[in-house]
């Protein structure tokens, strides 16, 4: 593992659909296609 | 012969949106014009889950979400729907909700013998589509099996937990990089893509890192 976090820059957009936890399947953007994220 | 672009991506075995983002980045990489080097790194999004949910999907996010059975189904429906968009068949009616760490760890021991990639989608079928219970050690090691895995090696790896180690790495890595939601791409140790991004993201990330190779002067030896 490295010892610290590299610095990258993000690309593409930021409202896009991830799953973060129990908000995995809330939509971030009603417009977009979706993330998944962690647990609190 | 150039050295591949090296993705990393974050992601869970029941992340709707990391099997979504895994078909528009493997378009993208159908697209891109160079070698791409992929693995994939654990991420746990609810460890507290148990092996065996007692209740539907509806019920899960009903009960987890303070939301009514009517709008969790909305959600389903939604995502199923962009699922179905990309080729992806969700069947929520036949998922079982549960941890998904021996997963992780069956994900590592693939790695381990060159079959990370192929584990990896038979997992997210097995779970989106097929209802398979990816929780059990007995169902993850025949599933191992299925992709060229040595699926009684795969069994005792599991229950010597022989891979957590390597889940709770990528986990501190996550943290140490600050990353809160999956998927969640690494390219080159340069960019950071956070989602299911479309195709067009992907490959612009991918083409943008192969083009800052392209400029590095090669040092006379």
């Amino acid at each position: 593992m490295d010892a610290a976090p590299k610095p990258f820059a993000m690309l593409g957009d930021p409202a896009a659909e991830a799953c973060e936890g129990d908000a995995c399947l809330i939509p971030a953007h009603p417009t977009l296609s979706g993330v998944s994220t962690i647990q609190e | 012969m150039s050295i591949p672009i090296d993705v990393q991506i974050w992601s869970d075995v029941q992340c709707p949106w990391c099997y979504i983002g895994k078909r528009k980045f493997e378009a993208a990489v159908a697209q891109f014009d160079g070698e791409v080097q992929v693995t994939y790194r654990s991420f746990e999004l609810a460890p507290d889950t148990p092996v065996d949910f007692e209740g539907t999907p509806i019920d899960y996010l009903s009960q987890r979400k303070g939301i009514s059975p009517e709008q969790a189904q909305q959600m389903v429906d939604r995502v199923s729907g962009i699922a179905e968009s990309v080729g992806l068949e969700y069947h929520y009616d036949r998922i079982h909700q549960t941890n998904t760490v021996l997963a992780h760890e069956l994900l590592h021991f693939a790695k381990a013998h060159g079959k990370q990639a192929e584990l990896k989608e038979r997992l997210l079928r097995a779970y989106f589509t097929e209802g398979g219970h990816i929780g059990r050690a007995d169902e993850l090691a025949e599933l191992a099996g299925e992709v060229g895995l040595d699926a009684s090696a795969a069994a005792t790896a599991l229950a010597e937990h022989t891979y957590l180690p390597d889940v709770k790495a990528d986990m501190a890595q996550a943290v140490a990089y600050g990353i809160q939601g999956v998927p969640f791409f690494v390219i080159d140790e340069k960019y950071g893509i956070s989602g299911a991004q479309e195709t067009a993201t992907f490959l612009a990330a991918l083409q943008q890192a192969a083009a800052e190779r392209d400029a590095v002067p090669v040092e006379a030896s």
